[in-house]
């Protein structure tokens, strides 16, 4: 039962009045030409771009992230001009290439004797705890090329040792590499850039050892001018070597134009 | 018979000592001789022969961080000589010759505890199948640095003798030689043919198997290899990798043996595996991938471009020392790299290796000898100056060593070797000593991969194209609905 006055009437859902869709009416008309002029531009644009992509040397330049002085590539002219030592790095510090015959760095913490190394002992990780680095250690040997090998690309966080060089605590020149980044993305030396005179490196070995490097230098080379003899050259010390690459990225020659070399020293040893 | 063997002896020493006298007025001449040792080999070049060796170091008493040098000078009376069943077939392209004196660093020294002392030379299959006995040339001083004071001592080891055949093929069954070994795993057979077409395999038979999976593994020492085998009808592919015990594989490829004319099967035929590897010990494993399909092996084809003593040739000899070589006590003085030049030298005239004048007495003597002639100063940067010529030989054998500008790690060698009855022959090399990094790799390292690209250049075009023309035929429909538009209304009524 209600009780209502007469005349009342309930109030109705107002409903806009029924209108034809019409096409034109979903944007302003003066809009239209705007919006197929706005994809006109976008088109020409999108294409211009292509184009540049594609008549430009494609390179990806691994100093995005931290910006680097240009390395020194000529060394041959005589206008060109080589640091005679291996630089300190570090954060504003330029990584260029020493001179061809600049000799590796100094030792940055007093060396200790090379540790005994039976033949069959082997570098099984590496860690590098200032970049956040700890790896497993494969071998590697040379390709048929005579060129070095690398650890497989599938495997970001593996680094190699140069197995025809001395083992990490022996006396000479242990080298161990490993990839800057893969196609998913940085891998285990991605950081190397980044590490400096005086930081620790420490290598475990098959015996239980550990062998402590500190970092005496590091420099970024141009590939063409690899300073093959201070990197494998002899040493009068346990010494160590890392290398990962740098520099642009050149599609067509599917590599890096640089190679970042860290120069280490024995420093301290001790039982895993 | 004993006056023969007496008179080569004296003939030897005074060999030695006439190369001794034209090191000695080198400056890269040791200070200390051993020597001359009477080594005895065995082995196939040289069963039951002897080598005189004089061995010296530069200094008895080096600083830490002065490389000592040891030099080997071996006699020119050469027990070497090719004569086995191998020669016919193995030695058609010559042999590289390495010889290796090694000798062993007990206390203060660092590194893997050896000394080696290198040489190589090739011999021409000529040279090699004359009667006269073959030289064992000159091999390289070898050097070991100490990292801290106190004694120690070095022991003379062997002299280790290989001769590598440049090219030689190993039939598919043989004996083990040195480090060549063969085996086969699986269901092997041999098989002796005939074919049609009348060839034969190699020493008239080779091993097949039709069974997947099946393996030979040929052990060989060189730069190169070849499987040599055969093409036929019932034959398919088959894998071939070499690996040297360590991953990862050198090489791996896929031949495919099928030889569709049943009739004219293909014997003897060369599927190249690798070529120009470092010098080693390397594995061939040949794998049939295809079941009820032959793989064969009829031999292998070895290359070596070049030798050392790091593997066992099929022609190994040791030559040792006798029983009672003393060692030789070394004290490592105090003092940087930056030379002896600092301390309180006490020059010492570098003593003709004779083999009287410095025997057992000398090591022990207190009388000042940190002898710095003969060792490059200034620690790993030794000074390789050049050799003057106008040596006390006798025979007037003049040392021309220029031999460029030593590298860092290089030691300007001059090794002089007297020839009787020969004219004495000079032989100077430039060699690295003992590196640290026994093979070292050409050219940069390849640590990198390009990231995940971004839009490819063409699907940006594609997309743009796309754009411009949905944009051009908006505006086209767009005006002509608006002109239709304008053509419907109706004009102004009358």
């Amino acid at each position: 039962m209600t009780n209502q006055p007469d005349g009342y009437r309930p109030p109705q859902p107002s409903h806009p009045p029924a209108q034809p869709y019409r096409p034109g009416r979903v944007l302003p008309r003066a809009a239209l030409p705007a919006v197929l002029l706005l994809a006109c531009l976008a088109g020409i644009a999108a294409i211009m771009a292509g184009l540049l992509a594609f008549l430009t040397p494609v390179t990806t330049t691994l100093e995005a992230e931290a910006p680097q002085e240009i390395n020194v590539v000529n060394v041959g002219g005589t206008g060109s001009y080589l640091p005679p030592t291996v630089g300190p790095g570090g954060p504003g510090v330029p990584l260029t290439q020493a001179a061809p015959t600049a000799p590796p760095p100094s030792p940055a913490a007093s060396p200790v004797p090379p540790v005994a190394t039976g033949r069959t002992v082997r570098p099984v990780r590496i860690a590098i705890p200032d970049l956040g680095v700890s790896a497993p250690l494969m071998r590697l040997g040379v390709k048929r090329s005579g060129e070095i090998q690398v650890p497989p690309l599938s495997r970001r966080n593996l680094a190699g040792w140069y197995r025809h060089g001395p083992v990490p605590g022996e006396l000479g020149p242990a080298v161990i590499l490993g990839h800057v980044n893969n196609r998913q993305g940085a891998a285990v030396f991605a950081r190397l850039r980044e590490i400096r005179r005086g930081q620790k490196i420490y290598v475990t070995r098959s015996d239980g050892v550990v062998a402590e490097f500190t970092v005496d230098g590091v420099e970024q080379v141009s590939k063409k001018t690899f300073p093959t003899e201070r990197v494998y050259g002899n040493t009068t010390e346990a010494a160590l070597r890392l290398i990962t690459c740098g520099g642009v990225y050149d599609r067509k020659r599917h590599g890096y134009s640089d190679n970042i070399i860290v120069y280490a020293t024995l420093s301290n040893t001790r039982a895993a | 018979m004993r006056w023969s063997v007496r008179l080569r002896k004296i003939a030897t020493v005074l060999a030695l000592g006439v190369g001794a006298g034209a090191a000695a007025g080198l400056p890269a001449s040791p200070a200390h001789a051993e020597g001359p040792y009477y080594f005895t080999c065995r082995g196939p070049l040289a069963p039951g022969g002897t080598v005189a060796v004089n061995i010296s170091v530069s200094s008895r008493e080096p600083a830490v961080g002065q490389p000592l040098v040891v030099q080997w000078q071996l006699g020119v009376q050469s027990p070497l000589k090719v004569n086995d069943p191998f020669d016919d077939r193995k030695l058609d392209k010559g042999g590289h010759l390495a010889v290796t004196g090694r000798v062993y660093a007990t206390g203060v020294w660092t590194g893997r505890g050896t000394i080696d002392a290198t040489g190589t030379e090739f011999y021409d299959a000529e040279r090699l199948r004359q009667p006269d006995n073959l030289p064992l040339g000159a091999v390289a001083n070898g050097q070991v640095i100490a990292s801290n004071p106190g004694t120690g001592a070095l022991r003379i080891g062997s002299l280790v003798i290989d001769l590598a055949p440049a090219e030689s093929v190993w039939d598919d069954r043989f004996d083990d030689a040195g480090d060549f070994s063969v085996e086969y795993d699986g269901v092997w057979s041999a098989n002796s043919g005939p074919w049609a077409g009348g060839e034969t395999p190699i020493n008239g038979s080779l091993q097949q198997t039709s069974r997947q999976g099946d393996t030979a593994r040929f052990t060989f020492v060189g730069t190169g290899v070849d499987l040599i085998g055969m093409k036929n009808v019932d034959m398919s592919r088959f894998e071939l990798t070499v690996d040297d015990g360590y991953p990862p594989v050198e090489y791996r490829q896929v031949h495919d043996a099928y030889w569709d004319a049943a009739a004219e099967p293909r014997l003897r035929e060369t599927f190249t595996a690798i070529d120009g590897l470092p010098y080693g010990k390397y594995t061939l494993t040949v794998k049939n991938t295809i079941e009820g399909k032959y793989a064969r092996v009829d031999a292998f084809r070895v290359r070596a471009a070049t030798a050392d003593n790091s593997a066992a040739s099929p022609y190994r000899t040791v030559c040792r020392p006798p029983e009672n070589v003393p060692l030789i006590p070394i004290t490592v003085t105090e003092g940087g790299p930056g030379g002896p030049g600092g301390g309180p030298t006490d020059p010492q005239e570098p003593s003709p290796t004779d083999s009287g004048d410095n025997g057992d007495g000398d090591g022990n003597n207190g009388g000042g000898t940190p002898s710095t002639s003969a060792t490059p100063s200034g620690g790993p940067t030794p000074s390789g100056s050049a050799s003057p010529s106008g040596s006390a030989s006798p025979t007037g054998s003049g040392t021309p060593s220029s031999g460029g500008t030593p590298t860092p790690n290089q030691v300007l060698v001059t090794t002089t070797v007297s020839g009787s009855p020969r004219p004495t022959q000079t032989v100077t090399a430039t060699v690295t000593a003992s590196p640290q990094v026994r093979i070292t790799p050409v050219g940069a390292a390849a640590t990198g991969e390009a990231p995940a690209s971004g839009p490819s250049p063409g699907a940006l075009m594609a997309l743009g194209a796309l754009l411009l023309g949905g944009g051009l035929a908006g505006g086209l429909v767009s005006r002509r609905r608006r002109a239709a538009h304008a053509g419907d209304r109706p004009g102004p009524t009358s």
